[in-house]
C-alpha cells in the first residue's frame, strides 16, 4: 500500500468542514436559548483539552491511526474489542449525519421527493472518494472550504446584519450558568469532540508537530463559524423561534430580503450543508473502513467502502421513526453516549500510552 | 481492453444520468401550477369550520391586456390545512404557496385565538413564514381579499404594497407570521398586527390598512387607530418616518405639519419605593414641511421655541394616553415594557416575574420628549400674500373687457 500524505492546510480545512457539518443546519440548541452563543465558546474551550489528547496520541505514534494505537497499547484482543467499539461509533455517527441530511432535504428542500433519490448520488460519491484515499479528500476540502467560507460570510452573515436585533441576546445569562453549561456540554459532543474520528484516518499527517497544529486551529476556526451562525440565528430570530425550529439557519436566512433583488437565499444554506455533510460522511466512512481492515489485517480496504456506505444509508432510514425522535436523541442522549468515546476512552488510552512510551524510552536510553 | 470497457461504461452512465436525472422530480409546469398570492382565514360559527379563501394568480396569454388576473376560491374545512387541501376540489390543481405574500385573518378568528390560524403557515415548508399578517376589521377576511373592483390588479399584491410603503406613514405596525409567533411564544412583548378596513365610500370598495390590532397572548383584545399606532411605534423605537400635525400652532390658527426624519426612544426602568417607574426618553428630529398659514411668527426664532414646546407637549400627551389605554383598558403589554425591564435590569425582573401580568398595569410612565426642528424644507418663511398689490376683483364685465382687448391687441 502506498503511503499517502496530506498537508497541514488540507488537514485544517477537513476539520473545519467536518465541524461545520450538520451543526450549521441543526444548530446548537438546548436550554441555553439566547445564551447558546456563549455555550458555543464554552464548548470550544471544553473541547480544546480533548483535542490536545487526540493530537498527542497521533504525535506519540506518528504515521499510525487510532486502531493501530489501540492494538499496540492494549494488545491484540482487548485492542481489537476497543477497535470494534470505535468502529461502531464512527458508523453510528455517519448514520446520524446521514439522517440529519435526509431529514433536512425531505422536510425542507424536496418535500415531495422520495427519500432515497439524493443518497442515490451521495452514497456512490462518498464511497468513490474514500476509495480514492485521504489525499483526494484533502485536496477536495482545500478547494471546497473556499466556497463554504465565502457563502457563510458573504451571503448569510453580512447580508443579514440589517435584520439583526441586539435585544435578542439580552439579557446575558438571565437564567444563570447551568443551562449554558448544559448546552456547552452538548456542543462539546456535537460537533467539536466528534473530531475524534480524525484520529482514525489522520495517519497521513507529515510531521509529529502537525497533529497539534491541525487539530487546534481546525477546532478554533470551525468553532468560530459555528459561533457566527449561532449568533446570526439568535440575532435574527430570537430565542423562542430557534428553540421551536428544527432547522433554524434555514429560517434565519429565509427572512433576508435586500430589496426585491436578493431574497430566498436559503439555497446557500443547503449548498453549505451538502458540501460539509459530504466531507463529514466521507471521514466517518473512511474511519469505519480503516478500522475493519485493521482488525482483520487486510492490506486493502477499498472493497469495503461501497457496502459500508450503503449500509450506513439504510441504517439511517430506520434508526429513528420520526424527526421528533431524531432531535430528541441528538440533543438529550447523544452527549452522554458520545462522552464515552470522546473523553473517557481517549483519556484511559493516553494514560496507558504515555506510560508505555516512557518505559520504552527508558529502555532505549 | 478493460480500460476501454470502463470508459464506455462511464460514458453510458453519464448519458443515462443526463437523461434521467436532469429533470425535476415532482415536476410541475408553470401553467399547470396554481400560484397563490394570498390567503384569507375566516371562521364559520354555525358549521364550526374554518373558511379559507385563496387568491390565485392566473397567467393569461393575451398580448394586449395585462397578463396576470386574479381568481378567488373558497373552501371550508375542520382546520386551516384541511380547508387548504379541500381547495383542490375547486381549483383542480394543487396550490403552490411559496409566492404568497399576505395572510388575512378576520377579527373573529383573532378574538378566538391566532394559533390555530397561523400554525400551518408557520409549520409547513411551502408557505413562507415572512408573509405579512393583516387583521380585517369590520368585514370578513374573504370580503377584504375579494373586494377589488378591477380584476386586473392583484388584491394581495396591493395589500403587500401598502405594507411595504407604510414606513413613511407609520400609521400601523407591521407583522410577519414568524415575528407574530415569536411574540406569542416569548410571552413578554405582546403581539400586534396591522388592521385593515373596507372603505365603502362612493359605491366602490377600497382596502385600507389603518391602525393596529392589539393582542393579549394570541387573542385580539382591542384596536388602536392610526395616530395611536404612530405613538406605539414611537415607544417601541420602530418609528422611521411619519408626520406630526400641530393644529393652532402657538395660538394662531396656523396648522403646521412636521415630517419626522429620525426618532430614538430609550426606555429606562427605575425601581423606587416599591414602585416601578418607566422613563421614556424620546428624541425626535423633525422638519417643518407644511405651514398652512401666513403668520410669520410661527417660524421666527421665538416662535420656533414656542412651537417646539407645544409639539413636545402634544407628543407627551399622546404617549401618556396610549400607555394609559394599554394599562387600564386592554391590560396588555404591547409596548415592550416587560422585555425592557428584563433586558435592562434582570435582577429586578427576577423578583417581579411571578406576577408579570400585574406589573405592567402598575408601571408609572415618566415621559420626556425632545423635539429637534432641523429645517423647514426649501422655504424659510411662510408664503407671503403681498400687502401692496391691489386685490383683484373678478367680475363678468372686466373679464369680458380684457378678453376683447386681448383680441384687439392680438
Amino acid at each position: 500500500m502506498v503511503k499517502e500524505y496530506i498537508s497541514d492546510k488540507q488537514g485544517i480545512s477537513l476539520i473545519i468542514l467536518f465541524i461545520i457539518g450538520s451543526t450549521l443546519i441543526v444548530g446548537v440548541s438546548g436550554e441555553a436559548k439566547e445564551n447558546s452563543w456563549i455555550s458555543v465558546i464554552l464548548g470550544v474551550i471544553l473541547a480544546l483539552p480533548a483535542v490536545i489528547i487526540y493530537a498527542r496520541l497521533l504525535s506519540l505514534y506518528p504515521h499510525k491511526d487510532l486502531f493501530d494505537i489501540l492494538m499496540e497499547v492494549f494488545g491484540g484482543i482487548l485492542g481489537r474489542i476497543l477497535c470494534i467499539v470505535y468502529i461502531w461509533f464512527a458508523f453510528h455517527l455517519g448514520t446520524l449525519v446521514f439522517r440529519n441530511y435526509l431529514e433536512f432535504t425531505s422536510n425542507v428542500v424536496f418535500p415531495d421527493m422520495p427519500v432515497w433519490v439524493l443518497p442515490l448520488f451521495l452514497v456512490p460519491l462518498i464511497s468513490w472518494v474514500v476509495k480514492a484515499g485521504i489525499e483526494v479528500l484533502g485536496r477536495c476540502s482545500e478547494f471546497l472550504i473556499i466556497i463554504v467560507v465565502a457563502l457563510i460570510i458573504l451571503v448569510t452573515i453580512s447580508l443579514s446584519v440589517p435584520k439583526m436585533n441586539i435585544n435578542n441576546i439580552l439579557p446575558i445569562m438571565y437564567d444563570g450558568f447551568t443551562p449554558v453549561f448544559k448546552t456547552a456540554f452538548g456542543a462539546f459532543s456535537f460537533p467539536f469532540a466528534e473530531s475524534i474520528i480524525f484520529t482514525m484516518c489522520f495517519s497521513s499527517l507529515k510531521t509529529t508537530k502537525s497533529p497539534y497544529k491541525v487539530y487546534i486551529s481546525g477546532l478554533i476556526i470551525g468553532g468560530f463559524f459555528i459561533l457566527l451562525a449561532t449568533l446570526r440565528n439568535i440575532l435574527i430570530l430570537g430565542a423562542s423561534t430557534i428553540s421551536e425550529n428544527y432547522f433554524p439557519s434555514n429560517v434565519a436566512v429565509s427572512v433576508i430580503h435586500i430589496g426585491d433583488l436578493l431574497q430566498r437565499l436559503e439555497l446557500s444554506v443547503s449548498a453549505v450543508l451538502v458540501i460539509s455533510v459530504f466531507i463529514k460522511l466521507s471521514i466517518c466512512l473512511m474511519g469505519v473502513c480503516n478500522g475493519i481492515s485493521k482488525i482483520f489485517n487486510l492490506n486493502d480496504n477499498k472493497f469495503l467502502t461501497t457496502p459500508i456506505a450503503a449500509l450506513m444509508f439504510s441504517f439511517s432510514l430506520f434508526i429513528y421513526t420520526s424527526t421528533m425522535e431524531m432531535t430528541q436523541w441528538a440533543f438529550e442522549v447523544w452527549p452522554y453516549y458520545a462522552f464515552l468515546f470522546q473523553a473517557i476512552l481517549p483519556v484511559i488510552l493516553i494514560i496507558v500510552a504515555e506510560n508505555k512510551s516512557r518505559k520504552n524510552h527508558t529502555k532505549l536510553s | 481492453m478493460i480500460r476501454i470497457l470502463k470508459k464506455q461504461i462511464a460514458l453510458l452512465l453519464i448519458i443515462i444520468n443526463i437523461c434521467t436525472v436532469s429533470g425535476c422530480s415532482s415536476y410541475r409546469e408553470v401553467d399547470q401550477l396554481g400560484i397563490a398570492a394570498g390567503m384569507a382565514i375566516d371562521f364559520n360559527e354555525y358549521a364550526d369550520k374554518y373558511v379559507v379563501t385563496v387568491e390565485m394568480i392566473k397567467v393569461g396569454a393575451s398580448e394586449n391586456t395585462k397578463s396576470t388576473i386574479s381568481k378567488f376560491y373558497t373552501s371550508t374545512g375542520n382546520s386551516v390545512f384541511d380547508a387548504v387541501r379541500l381547495l383542490i376540489i375547486k381549483t383542480g390543481r394543487r396550490i403552490f404557496w411559496s409566492h404568497s405574500v399576505v395572510i388575512l385573518v378576520s377579527e373573529e378568528v383573532a378574538q378566538k385565538g391566532m394559533v390555530p390560524a397561523l400554525d400551518w403557515v408557520n409549520r409547513d415548508t411551502e408557505p413562507r413564514a415572512d408573509m405579512n399578517l393583516i387583521i380585517t376589521k369590520g368585514c370578513t377576511a374573504k370580503e377584504m381579499l375579494m373586494c377589488r373592483s378591477e380584476p386586473i390588479e392583484m388584491s394581495s399584491f396591493h395589500l403587500n404594497d401598502i405594507m411595504k410603503s407604510q414606513q413613511v406613514l407609520s400609521k400601523m405596525t407591521s407583522a410577519t407570521v414568524w415575528e407574530f409567533v415569536n411574540d406569542i411564544s416569548s410571552g413578554l412583548t405582546q403581539p400586534t398586527a396591522p388592521a385593515a378596513q373596507l372603505d365603502r365610500a362612493e359605491g366602490e370598495n377600497e382596502q385600507d390598512i389603518y391602525g393596529t390590532s392589539i393582542f393579549k397572548k394570541d387573542k385580539a383584545v382591542g384596536y388602536i387607530n392610526g395616530d395611536e399606532s404612530f405613538y406605539l411605534l414611537m415607544i417601541k423605537d420602530k418609528l422611521k418616518e411619519g408626520i406630526i400635525v400641530v393644529k393652532d400652532a402657538i395660538g394662531t390658527n396656523t396648522t403646521i405639519s412636521f415630517e419626522v426624519f429620525h426618532n430614538k426612544t430609550t426606555l429606562t426602568p427605575i425601581y423606587e419605593n416599591e414602585k416601578i417607574i418607566m422613563k421614556v426618553d424620546v428624541k425626535t428630529v423633525v422638519a417643518i414641511d407644511e405651514v398652512s398659514g401666513t403668520d410669520d411668527m410661527v417660524v421666527n426664532e421665538e416662535g420656533r421655541n414656542k412651537l417646539k414646546k407645544q409639539t413636545e407637549e402634544i407628543v407627551t400627551k399622546n404617549l401618556l394616553d396610549l400607555i394609559k389605554k394599554m394599562q387600564k383598558e386592554y391590560k396588555t403589554d404591547v409596548l415592550g415594557f416587560s422585555s425592557t425591564m428584563k433586558i435592562k435590569s434582570p435582577n429586578m425582573w427576577r423578583k417581579l416575574e411571578q406576577r408579570k401580568n400585574e406589573v405592567f398595569q402598575n408601571i408609572i410612565p415618566k415621559i420626556n420628549v425632545q423635539i429637534i426642528i432641523e429645517g423647514s424644507g426649501t422655504n424659510s418663511k411662510p408664503i407671503k400674500i403681498g400687502t401692496n398689490s391691489k386685490p383683484i376683483k373678478w367680475d363678468k364685465e372686466s373679464c369680458f373687457h380684457d378678453y376683447r382687448e386681448a383680441l384687439i391687441y392680438g
